[in-house]
């Protein structure tokens, strides 16, 4: 291929519009085509000169071999990632159980202790059942990032992208947007601000609109919790749980399809991904990234957390002679806030706690527990576990608990996450676009959930 | 210890063994969502079954290759051998949460014997092929 045939004079500004010209002609990155076609040269060239002895197995091969399988890859990937929600969950109950006795212990001593009522309904309401609310999932977060560390560094996370992408090519999303949304998975800002490594801008911007959706630890509290609620213990609870986390990453999916066919039209760009070695991890470093994980949950929960539980348990209690002490939940000022904003809500089959749990959840998404902790934990007379009070409170049935988890799971993500949007984007267009329409989405799937399950005869 | 066609036969039929009961227990398992019939310890578990029909399809697709002494097969089965480690040892660890949820008083009642499912017998049955293969993947450079 000349200058002439590509229309340029080859360096500069011509060499530019050169290259523009064979894009068009090719309609693919030159760069990607030129390669190609010198394999290709190279692979004719070898198979005509080289004798090759029979293959000598290695282990990565044997492993590779097995791991990015044609057809038993994405099964062996899924059943692994069933495999670690089941492990989150109910590996964690008896944990969890054991830091709900101790804060539901250390509230009813702050009550019978403190004879100040209203610094007595601030330790007990505000600290031990809204923030401790939130501190009952420290077992299933760390368990989370435990089990994904393990799949990190062995070196299987690496195959399950490459394997993932043979999908995602297809269904218009960059291979290379498998690390960032599997970083969604534990938090979507580093997940967000991951996505620079991508290098066109359609390719990144899909991304970056589409990370919400991978379920963050964040809303793993408010799954454990509902599915809880509406499947008890057991192996039902942790799949709903899986089945979240794959609502998620088929929703990112088709979001990213849509928006290829619509928004960003064009093919995505080429994948090239270095496998690491296999490794067998060893207990201190998985230990040592499990703990650097999970300490941004705990830092989150003595920050931002605990100042929003602060504001929750401030409007539960408010104005404390019509609540008596925030014993009576309908008199306070959230609950007003709650039921105008209820009918939002009702047509999914939640009432004004969900629609304050929801809105708060905003700021936090772990807020959402902390917020039914706050709700539920001061209205009777014994203290109650949330998990306990939101079954006895019967507004949960299966469908309408499966929507809300799949209505947190989408709307809006926390706004630190719309803050790194706006920041990585730098564009207020992009950042309000992104929450406008995963609000909608929410509203759009938990409707379609409500409504196939209503078809079907479920309540 | 190398792996030759002699040695596969003999992993084959064991790989058959162990894909006929994983294929089995997943279909039971699967079976019990829908029929609401109890039959512990074979707990009613559709996401359960299914992965161990996975863990099957591995074992079964392995037995060709390894009759042919073709390191295709020999991955399938360390592919099928490790999904049976994998969920063995999960399930281990469940049946020790629900035992600590027994002790500290979350449960009413604990029983070993229910909670030792399947898969759990499967993975036991499993360790002495996985020993073997262990043993001849020693020599095999990374």
């Amino acid at each position: 291929m000349t200058d002439g045939d590509a229309g340029g004079s080859g360096v500069g500004a011509g060499g530019v519009v050169g290259e523009r010209r064979v894009r068009d002609i090719l309609g693919e990155d030159p760069e990607v085509v030129l390669a190609e076609k010198r394999y290709e040269a190279i692979s004719r060239i070898v198979s005509e000169v080289v004798y090759e002895r029979e293959k000598k197995w290695t282990k990565t091969d044997i492993l590779d071999h097995i791991f990015l399988h044609k057809a038993l890859g994405i099964p062996i990937f899924l059943s692994l990632l069933w495999a670690v929600f089941q492990f989150t969950f109910s590996f964690s109950e008896p944990f969890m159980a054991m830091i709900e006795k101790f804060f539901g212990w250390l509230g009813g001593i702050a009550e019978e202790n403190i004879a100040n009522e209203m610094l007595a309904s601030f330790v007990s309401g505000g600290i031990c059942e809204g923030l401790g609310s939130v501190l009952v999932f420290v077992p299933p977060i760390f368990c989370l990032f435990f089990a994904l560390a393990i799949l990190e560094d062995c070196g299987y996370l690496a195959r399950a992208a490459f394997v993932m992408d043979r999908i995602m090519y297809k269904l218009g999303l960059h291979g290379r947007s498998f690390i960032p949304l599997m970083c969604g998975f534990g938090c979507n800002i580093p997940g967000i601000m991951a996505t620079r490594s991508i290098e066109s801008e359609k390719d990144r911007l899909i991304t970056i609109l589409v990370n919400p959706l991978m379920s963050c630890s964040a809303r793993l509290p408010v799954y454990v919790l509902i599915s809880g609620v509406i499947f008890g213990a057991g192996y039902a609870a942790g799949t709903a749980i899986f089945l979240m986390y794959v609502l998620g990453i088929a929703l990112a999916v088709l979001m990213a399809l849509l928006f290829r066919r619509t928004l960003f039209k064009g093919k995505p760009s080429a994948f090239v991904l270095e496998l690491p070695r296999y490794m067998m991890p060893t207990l201190r470093s998985t230990l040592i990234h499990t703990w650097e994980r999970g300490k941004l949950f705990l830092m989150k929960a003595g920050t931002i957390i605990f100042g929003v539980m602060i504001l929750v348990w401030f409007l539960t209690v408010m104005p404390w002679d019509a609540t008596n002490g925030g014993k009576i939940i309908e008199n306070s000022l959230i609950s007003s806030f709650g039921h105008a904003i209820e009918p939002i809500f009702r047509p999914f089959g939640w009432d004004w706690m969900a629609a304050v749990a929801l809105f708060f959840g905003f700021l936090a998404k772990e807020v959402v527990v902390g917020t039914y902790g706050l709700l539920l934990g001061g209205g009777g007379e014994e203290e109650e576990a949330v998990r306990e009070a939101l079954v006895a409170s019967g507004v949960f049935t299966p469908l309408t608990g499966f929507a809300f988890m799949a209505f947190v799971l989408i709307y809006v993500p926390c706004v630190a996450s719309v803050a790194t949007i706006y920041r990585e984007t730098n564009s207020v267009k992009w950042t309000l676009f992104a929450v406008a329409y995963l609000i909608a989405l929410a509203f759009i799937v938990a409707g379609i959930i409500i409504g196939i399950g209503r078809l079907l005869g479920f309540s | 210890m190398a792996f030759n066609a002699e040695i596969g036969g003999k992993m084959a039929i064991y790989a058959a063994i162990l894909g006929i009961l994983y294929i089995a227990f997943g279909v039971l398992e699967v079976a019990l969502v829908f029929s609401g019939i109890e039959l512990t310890p074979i707990p009613a578990d559709f996401f359960g079954g299914l992965v161990s029909l996975v863990v099957a399809s591995t074992y079964i697709t392995s037995i060709k290759g390894l009759r042919a002494g073709d390191f295709r097969g020999l991955s399938l089965l360390v592919g099928g051998l490790f999904l049976s480690v994998v969920f063995g040892v999960l399930y281990l660890l469940l049946m020790f949460a629900d035992a600590l949820n027994f002790i500290i008083g979350e449960a009413e009642e604990f029983s070993a014997l229910a909670d030792l499912r399947p898969e759990i017998w499967l993975f036991v049955v499993a360790i002495p092929l996985a020993y073997q293969t262990w043993s001849m993947l020693k020599e095999v450079p990374w």
